[in-house]
């Protein structure tokens, strides 16, 4: 297990490698001088000398990788132009919000995911099916700023039950996460029952059903488990792509997370904070993959030892 | 990371299956007639590309003019969907939105799919070190979770219609390489290639002739899916205001405009998310349809 | 009167399509007596699969059964009978074999849970029992070690171990009737021959009857007292299997038995002279194979031999068998000779020239004098391709046609040569049957014009009565053109007829090589006899003479550093 955590960890290196070179490259393409936008626009040349020279930007473009490699692997993101603090500071300040919000909101879409998609493969082509699936679909076509928005309309505007803004009771939690989870539960939902319509046909129900077993048990013994098997891969993913629907989330919720620091960032030209935002939410996405990839070996060690 | 992140994708082991022999398109057309979603999605669609052609002669209005006369009107018989904080006629401007959106749409997957599915046939034909690099190339564009490819990049590149086309597109490209390599993985190891190996056919034959027209169905069913996704990922970018500038009317502008008078005129920002919904809609819809079409286990 | 335990009448099942209704078993009647064996036989299509599955009743919902069938078991009719009535029947009464032991086991519940689980459902008995009792009948189906198999998973054994296990589920309540759709059709042929086995064994102990699904007569022949024939939906012919055997009525029948290879033909005068040309040395030598080997990399360390330092040579105009189970490497020596896989090592000299060192150029020139017809008529052709394109690719490939004209007219040269009508050309491949299909791919082969082909399991995949004419045509097409086979099985039945001489594969070697006849009567390694023995014998009489040797599923025969080395003249022997 440790062992194969490693091997993963090590086979991801060159991935993160790739991303640290992505969001370096962010700071060459931005159009304009950096070293005028960080100096500010009033600066006179000799000031813009000055921090060209401390941001090592007069060096060759491989020298200023490895040094932003050896800063990213020391902790040392730069500094925010607006604030001054430094990035990692301001950064992993508001990382907690970000990952409870998508953890909460993965969650809420295993459960709603799980029990509507098996709801419907039992009782395939019936209504609640049609009901069920329409609703997935309808799920995971909406914008979830738009659902945000909506909810807030009715919920906090007209009922007045919940809060609109900010992060820590449950009256401010409750609609982000029912924002950010419905597209989850969409996927979820679809994903469980065509898993289930496919087992179903597999010749091994065949040999169950030949045993006199009932349908119930066919279902829940037979089928089920061998059904949850690709939908815990997607599960796993979703925690992944829900960090990065927080983004959206944080906006319309006005949570102080990370997806928020970074558009207010990208508004103010705080190019320094985007670069680190970036970087940590994709590093902690590769991180979250690696862990779900090491629980599905786990939960399948059966299976893909075949 | 094994699978897509994308919204919703092709389950690769369903469409790996597709029906060989729906070779011609009556053979297709028989099949997908009996499917209601899809008609249902074609027939929307269709509407949708009708209104985004003629939305000039659709509406007595014009997209940005600005009446301070009628400011947040509610919707009535003279402003169908009400008037916005300028005056605007909302009809007006979501009609002319349309075109705005399925521009986006329809580009955006354009570019990423030829891109994509290049490296991607490139990455399963060729095997070994070719598909490390290409495939740990898509493992680093997918390490950024969810809108923040394109985020980073709009940010980059400076918000614009065809910077989020750009960025949309760039976002899109990994799920098609790793479609389109799955299946040419399991093509590339039909008899019928190792035939027209034995027959001393080269590489451009093999794949032109007989891998990539074995392979397209489950793009197309992707290309369909992934305009909902790019339409969904476009317009949070407006939303956030990294995309279309005002007074373009795209919808995430309007409704992230909408949001400042939730408490006043709830419709400004309800109505063009109710558009972005209807758009997405279709498209899912047909594109789900469009699977079960072309799945030879499917019978209705 | 005695009732029997299964009476079977007029049974009519059609499939909805959703558009009409479509007839696939139409008046069919059959029936079974207490501890006999019924064999019910017929190639794809015929219906008998689906009859068998409407005696559980677990047929598809899109399936139905028509009013005025009766299926009476045990005295009771089971058409009238409730799901919930069904299912005391199932795995208690009645219990069934599935084809593919590969699929038809739950991949994630032990195998001991899976054989208890029936007992469990149908009497009172406590868990522990249960499993006593699982274990005793997995003793009965011949697995070692029960104690521990009782904890493992399916993927942890061995195909033929895995229908054991599915034998083991079908007897677990001690049923009266055991239905055994094709239960071997999926292995291969030295298991095919201990599974029977395993089900006359069974049949002995526990006196059960047997209704047995197959598309082999061989299966039937000493396993079944009766027969029944079917084809496309109805009974053909039924009666005891000496009577159908020694005197089958229809010409169906006929045609089916006449497809049966006999093992014991003598070769024909012109083969003989064949033969002796070879052997004397007049014959020319077509292709030599030099210590061929195809390793496959597994993982960092390990690597498959799949093809381990092979020799052969091939003379023109003949036909050499190659035969060999799944994982013998034929079908690999095949491919490594046409460089479909590049080969590991060694030599493969044709015309004069070892290939392996040609160039792309040269690489291309030869692929107008050696093809490769393959095994799945299903996937070897392109779908989305007309027959006049797929064949014609070849043309357009080495520039053979001159005009469009030209192409089209040496396609339909090529369609009259395989027997095939001229109108194919302008159809996909969907529209043909495997049969015909099979045509187009050797018409493809043929559109170069090569000396020398590779046929790569040609037959496996098709019904007996039409492996029969490809057969012929093979032979047919060989005396016309000149051509030169290398003929790839699986059994050693199916190439004997075709084959002049036959090379036996095992473990990525060739342990035997000899002329068909002399391998036959003579056969010296251990795994030819083997093989030979697995071969079903259609002789209902033959069973009175002693019957099969018994192979051990278990047994493996060593060949570490040996040597193929001449032990008569012309017989070529690994020790």
């Amino acid at each position: 297990m440790l062992k194969f955590l490693g091997k993963r960890f090590v086979q991801m290196i060159p991935v993160l490698i790739g991303v640290t070179i992505l969001t370096f490259s962010m700071m060459l393409l931005i159009p304009g001088d950096p070293a005028q936008i960080m100096a500010g626009e009033s600066a006179s040349p000799e000031q813009l000398e000055l921090v060209r020279e401390r941001l090592g930007l007069n060096d060759p473009i491989p020298v200023q990788y490895w040094d932003y490699l050896k800063g990213v692997l020391t902790g040392d993101l730069g500094d925010s132009i607006r604030s001054g603090r430094p990035v990692a500071e301001e950064v992993f300040g508001r990382l907690a919000p970000t990952v409870e919000l998508a953890f909460y909101s993965t969650l809420l879409a295993v459960f709603i995911g799980l029990i509507a998609g098996v709801i419907s493969a039992v009782r395939r082509y019936s209504v609640t099916d049609s009901v069920i699936m329409f609703g997935a679909l309808f799920g995971l076509s909406m914008p979830n700023f738009w659902l945000g928005l909506m909810l807030i309309q009715w919920l906090v505007i007209g009922a007045g039950w919940f809060q609109a803004s900010g992060w820590g009771t449950h009256q401010q939690m409750i609609l982000p996460v029912i924002t950010l989870g419905t597209a989850g539960s969409a996927i979820i939902a679809r994903m469980t029952r065509s898993s289930m319509l496919e087992v179903i046909d597999m010749d091994y129900i065949q040999t169950a059903r030949a045993k006199g077993v009932s349908e119930r048990v066919v279902v829940y013994r037979h089928a089920l488990k061998n059904a949850m098997i690709p939908v815990v891969t997607v599960v796993g993913l979703q925690f992944g792509s829900l960090l990065g629907g927080a983004v959206l989330t944080e906006t319309v919720f006005a949570i102080n997370g990370l997806g928020r620091l970074i558009i207010n960032a990208i508004r103010a030209r705080d190019f320094p904070i985007v670069q680190g935002g970036v970087l940590v939410f994709a590093f902690l996405f590769v991180f979250v993959n690696i862990i779900v990839d090491v629980l599905y070996r786990f939960l399948n060690k059966r299976i893909s030892l075949n | 990371m094994h699978e897509e992140i994308s919204m919703n994708t092709v389950d690769p082991k369903q469409t790996q299956q597709l029906d060989p022999n729906i070779v011609r398109f009556k053979e297709f057309w028989k099949k997908f007639y009996r499917n209601k979603s899809a008609l249902i999605g074609l027939t929307m669609i269709t509407i949708l590309i009708l209104i985004a052609i003629f939305a000039p002669y659709l509406t007595p209005y014009e997209p940005n003019a600005q009446n301070y006369d009628a400011l947040l009107e509610s919707p009535s018989f003279e402003h169908w969907f009400g008037t916005d904080h300028h005056g605007r006629d909302i009809f007006t401007r979501i009609i002319h939105g349309m075109g705005i959106t399925l521009r986006v749409g329809f580009f955006s997957v354009l570019i990423g799919m030829t891109i994509g599915v290049t490296l991607g046939v490139i990455s399963g034909y060729y095997g070994n070190w070719v598909d490390t690099i290409i495939m740990r190339l898509m493992d680093v564009l997918l390490a950024f979770p969810g809108i923040l490819l394109a985020l980073a990049i709009v940010s980059v590149l400076g918000g614009s219609i065809n910077n989020v086309i750009i960025s949309v597109a760039i976002f899109s490209i990994p799920v098609f390489a790793r479609i389109s390599r799955g299946s040419t993985l399991e093509v590339r190891e039909l008899e019928y290639v190792e035939a027209a190996r034995a027959l001393g056919a080269n590489d451009l034959r093999i794949i032109g002739g007989h891998i990539l027209p074995n392979i397209m169905s489950p793009i197309i069913v992707q290309a369909t899916l992934n305009i909902a996704t790019s339409v969904l990922t476009a317009s949070g970018l407006s939303f956030l205001g990294m995309g279309a500038q005002p007074p373009t009317p795209e919808w995430g502008a309007m409704l992230s405009d909408g949001r400042n008078y939730m408490w006043d005129a709830p419709h400004v920002a309800t109505i063009p998310g109710l558009a972005i919904v209807v758009v997405v809609l279709a498209f899912n819809i047909f594109g789900d349809g469009l699977r079960d079409a072309l799945d030879p286990k499917s019978k209705n | 009167m005695t009732e029997k335990l299964l009476q079977v009448e007029n049974l009519k099942i059609s499939f909805d399509t959703g558009e009409s209704l479509t007839e696939v078993v139409s008046d069919v009647s059959f029936e079974i007596s207490h501890g006999q064996t019924l064999g019910i036989v017929g190639e794809s299509g015929s219906g008998k699969s689906v009859s068998a599955r409407s005696i559980m009743q677990l047929l598809d919902k899109n399936a139905v059964v028509d009013k005025r069938s009766s299926i009476r078991f045990n005295g009771e009719e089971i058409t009238e009978k409730s799901e919930k009535e069904m299912r005391k029947i199932r795995g208690k009464d009645i219990g069934m074999i599935f084809q593919d032991p590969m699929t038809s086991l739950n991949p994630t519940m032990k195998i001991g849970r899976q054989i208890s689980e029936s007992i469990l459902i149908h009497e009172e008995v406590s868990k522990k029992e249960a499993a006593v009792r699982s274990k005793e009948i997995m003793h009965l189906v011949g697995i070692p070690d029960v104690d521990e198999r009782y904890e493992q998973y399916p993927h942890e054994l061995s195909g033929g171990m895995r229908q054991r296990i599915v034998i083991a589920i079908a007897l677990a309540c001690s049923p009266k009737l055991l239905i055994a759709d094709e239960p071997t059709t999926a292995l291969d042929v030295t298991i095919q021959a201990q599974i029977l086995e395993l089900l006359q064994e069974i049949q002995e102990k526990t006196g059960t009857s047997i209704l047995l699904i197959t598309h082999d007569f061989g299966v039937v022949a000493n396993m079944c007292e009766n027969i029944v024939v079917m084809n496309q939906g109805r009974v053909v012919e039924a009666g005891t299997t000496k009577e159908i055997f020694s005197h089958p009525k229809e010409d169906y029948t006929k045609r089916l038995l006449a497809a049966i290879p006999n093992l014991h033909e003598e070769k024909t005068a012109e083969a003989k002279a064949k033969l002796m040309k070879i052997y004397s040395g007049t014959q020319e030598k077509i292709l030599e194979v030099n210590g061929l080997a195809k390793h496959f990399p597994l993982g960092r360390k390990a690597t498959l031999k799949a093809v381990d330092d092979i020799s052969f040579e091939i003379y023109r105009g003949e036909t050499l068998g190659l035969v060999g189970e799944s994982g013998s490497g034929k079908s690999t020596t095949g491919r490594a000779i046409l460089r479909l896989h590049e080969p590991t090592y060694g030599e493969t000299i044709f015309n004069g020239l070892d290939i392996n060192k040609f160039k792309r150029r040269q690489m291309k020139n030869m692929r107008k004098k050696v093809q490769f017809v393959f095994q799945d008529p299903y996937s070897s052709l392109n779908p989305r391709k007309k027959v006049e394109d797929i064949i014609g690719e070849a043309l357009d490939i080495h520039k053979l046609a001159k005009s469009k004209l030209k192409r089209k007219q040496r396609v339909e040269e090529l369609l009259d040569l395989v027997g095939l009508d001229r109108s194919f050309s302008q159809r996909f491949p969907h529209e043909f049957s495997g049969g015909q299909r099979q045509r187009i791919g050797i018409a493809r082969a043929l559109a170069v014009e090569p000396d020398f082909i590779v046929l790569d399991e040609p037959l496996s995949a098709l019904d007996a009565s039409v492996q029969a004419q490809i057969v012929d045509l093979l032979e047919d097409l060989q005396r016309k053109l000149n051509l030169t086979y290398l003929f790839i099985a699986h059994d050693l039945a199916t190439v004997k007829k075709i084959s002049d001489r036959v090379a036996v594969m095992y473990k990525g070697n060739i342990v035997e090589l000899s002329d068909s006849e002399e391998l036959f009567e003579n056969p010296v390694h251990n795994y030819t006899k083997k093989l030979l023995s697995a071969i079903p014998v259609p002789d209902p009489h033959y069973e009175a003479t002693g019957g099969h040797i018994s192979p051990d599923e278990e047994e493996e025969i060593s060949i570490d550093g040996q040597k193929l080395t001449e032990i008569r003249p012309n017989h070529w022997v690994l020790q």
